[in-house]
Parts: C-alpha cells; structure tokens; sequence
C-alpha cells in the first residue's frame, strides 16, 4: 500500500496546465478577433503646390533644359496629359475635343458610376459602392497612360517628377492608381493587352545582389484642378 | 495451500466479508488501471498545446505591428502595389464621415462652409487647422527637449471613395499648419490584383 500511495503522488505533481490552456483558448479567439489580415503599406506623395509650408526637400535639377513639368489630370471622360505647359492632343481614336487619354471603354459613364457608388455608400450598401467604384477605375485605360508615361520617359530620360491632380469628384482611389502606373518601369516599353499590362512586373536592375525596381516617374506632387 | 484452506476455517459471515474485500480490490483495481489508460492515451494535449502556444506568440506579435487604424466603419483605403511600410507618426484619417487626427474626431464630412475659411470656395478646414497646431507645437516643444529636429510628416488615411477636392483641402491645411510630407496609407496588394479582379 505505502508503494501505491507514492506512485498516486508522483503523478499528481504533474503540472496542471488546465489553467493556462484556459487562458490560451480564450486568448487565441479574441486575438484572431482582432487581427486585421490586410498588410497596411504607404505612398509618398508631396505636398500640393498651393501650400505655403516649407519647401519639401525636392531635389534642384541644375540642367538647362526646362523643367518637364509632367502634368496627368484625372477627369471623370479620361486622362489630360500635360507637359511644359502643353496638352496633349487626344491620342488615337479618342473624341477629338476630350482628354488626351480617353476611357478604355467609352461607353461606360464613369461619372455616373462614381455618383451611383457615392449614393450606395450613403445607404450603407458598402459593397455595392465598392463594386460601383470598381467599375468606374476599371474603365479608365491605365494601360494608356503608362504607354504614353514611357514614350515621355524615353525623352526625358532623368526627369522622376509627375505631378497629379484630379477633378474635384473624383474619387481618391482614382489618384492613388496614377500613382502605381507611374512608379515603375514595366519589362516592356508598351503594351498593348490589358490583361499582361496588369500581370508585368517592375523591370528590374541587380544591384549588389539586390534587386532594384527601375522608377518611371515616382516622385509624385498632388495638384489641385482649377 | 494456506489460500485454499483459508476458506474452510472461516465462518459464513467471515467468508462474505472477505469476499466483499476481494470484489472492492478488484473494482479498485479496475478504475486504477482506467485511470492509467486516461492519462496516457485518450487526448494527447500537448501536441495541442504546442500549436496553441505558437498561434498565441503569432497573434500576438500581428497584434503589436498594427500601427495604423487603415479600415473601420465608413473607412476603406484604396489598393496598392507600394512597397513601403508604415512608420508609426501623426495620421489625418478622412472617412466617410468624419476627419479625425491622432484618431480623435475634429470635423465632419462633408465639411459645411461655414467650417472653412473663405466659405465654399476656401481650402482651410479651421477646426482642423486649429488641432493640428495644437499637436504640432507639443511635438516641437517635445522635439526640442529630446534635442532633435521635429519632423514635419503626417500619414493620410482616407477613404478610397473620397472626393479629391476633400483631400487637397485637407492636405492644403496639413500644409499651412507646416506640415510638408505626406504619405498616404494604402493597402497593400499585388499588382495583377489591381487590374483582373473587376475586369470579370
């Protein structure tokens, strides 16, 4: 009998983790709860140019040539591409008194689509407003705008300034889409399928064994439309 | 021998008693044996344990990284391809309904003119502007006694659907108040996923 006894203790002075495994199983819940999976990143952007705050610390290019002053206009019918003081004319089969780019896609009203998102999101239809959102940047022919970004690239070749400005309607979703097709450099000068503009990845120098993605225009200023 | 002749010597009641004893040693014995069984074999916790210790240390670092409030109610920033990280600084959320600073309410959306200087037409948002000052002037007297230069950064979390006019108001008053870098939050995402997702 005092044998049993001690074998009955020996097992008791196991460590007792059902206390812990409360306190996990009540943790993991409430933290997978509260996890939000999507990775938060940033854009730089400058200031606008009307604010009267120090200057930002852009750099003073000591070339003679005057400055590009690469000017890309969201409107709610296309893109308005301007270039030391010029606009663009209208490119290829777009209406002759519309923006330099047009809509991929011209019989989509894109001003209608970004007004009937804004109404859904009022009505707390957020999926809908996101759907609606969706379609109206999908018109747009991004595609377009980086062909013409690198004809102009090719010219100026060190020129990184863009300055971007919008309607005052349009959504900030819209600007921020200028932004990424005017980053980087994309393995090929000009595409003409949507589908592998959207699937190139950023051309690609090897630097020291690191992979350095070539900048197009990545030094965005935010303009305000007139 | 002693066993078979034990029986004999005893009494009826002797004899019950004992084996009254035998059935309780062996039921004793049974639930010992079943304990046994339990501990060992039925639920191994502690492959369990493992993953609930590694989940936990998991979450709880996701937990920690979170610097910017980039989604909520009437807020839902726009996709990106962007590489860059978030820094943790002093952010200027533009929701749906609401423009808050540091997470704490000052304006709401749509601004009334009678909340801009110079009425419909104007760019400064006053009750913004006013904040804004009073945060920063904190920050530089902090900055001052760390002995390092203020920085004037502020991150922009808007809403994807927010009209551009709205945001160049607020980035025109972040930039009277001398703030003069920005940075918009965005969520990260792959640059196929900007183009095929609404095309279907």
């Amino acid at each position: 009998m005092p044998r049993n006894r001690d074998a009955g203790g020996s097992e008791h002075e196991e460590l007792n983790l059902a206390p812990f495994m409360n306190m996990v199983v009540i943790l993991i819940p409430l933290l997978l709860l509260s996890v939000v999976f999507l990775k938060i990143g940033v854009v730089n952007i400058t200031a606008p140019k009307l604010s009267v705050g120090p200057p930002t610390d852009q750099k003073k290019k000591k070339t003679d040539e005057e400055p590009l002053n690469l000017t890309v206009g969201v409107g709610s019918n296309g893109f308005r591409v301007a270039a030391t003081g010029a606009v663009l004319p209208p490119q290829g089969d777009c209406p002759e008194t519309g923006p330099s780019i047009c809509l991929a896609d011209t019989s989509v009203q894109v001003g209608n689509l970004i007004k009937n998102s804004r109404q859904a999101y009022e009505n707390g239809n957020e999926e809908e407003g996101e759907k609606l959102l969706r379609q109206a940047s999908d018109a747009y022919d991004w595609m377009g705008l980086y062909n013409k970004l690198m004809e102009i690239k090719k010219e100026y070749p060190e020129e990184t300034v863009i300055n971007v400005s919008g309607d005052p309607n349009i959504p900030f979703t819209m600007v921020v889409r200028v932004l990424d097709v005017a980053r980087y450099k994309l393995e090929e000068e000009s595409y003409d399928n949507m589908e592998d503009f959207w699937a190139a990845d950023a051309e690609v120098e090897v630097k020291g064994g690191k992979e350095i993605p070539q900048p197009l225009f990545n030094d965005p200023v935010l303009a305000v439309a007139k | 021998m002693t066993e078979q002749e034990t029986p004999e010597g005893f009494s009826e009641e002797e004899e019950e008693w004992l084996k009254e004893q035998r059935k309780r040693k062996q039921r004793r014995q049974s639930r010992g044996s079943k304990r046994d069984d339990g501990g060992e074999g039925s639920v191994n916790i502690n492959s369990l344990m493992d993953i609930m210790v590694i989940l936990l240390v998991f979450l709880l670092k996701s937990y920690g990284e979170q610097t910017i409030q980039a989604t909520g109610q009437d807020l839902k920033v726009p996709e990106s391809a962007t590489k860059l990280s978030p820094e943790d600084m002093m952010t200027i959320t533009v929701s749906r309904s609401s423009i808050l600073v540091n997470d704490e309410k000052v304006n709401d959306v749509p601004v009334d003119k009678s909340q801009k200087r110079g009425g419909d037409a104007g760019f400064e948002i006053i009750d913004l502007m006013d904040r804004l000052n009073e945060i920063i002037e904190v920050q530089k007297r902090q900055a001052k006694q760390m002995g390092s230069e203020f920085e004037p950064i502020v991150t922009i979390v808007a809403d994807r659907s927010i009209k551009y006019r709205l945001l160049t108001e607020v980035m025109y008053t972040a930039g009277q108040a001398g703030l003069s870098k920005f940075k918009f939050a965005v969520i990260k995402s792959e640059r196929s996923m900007l183009g095929v997702a609404g095309s279907g």
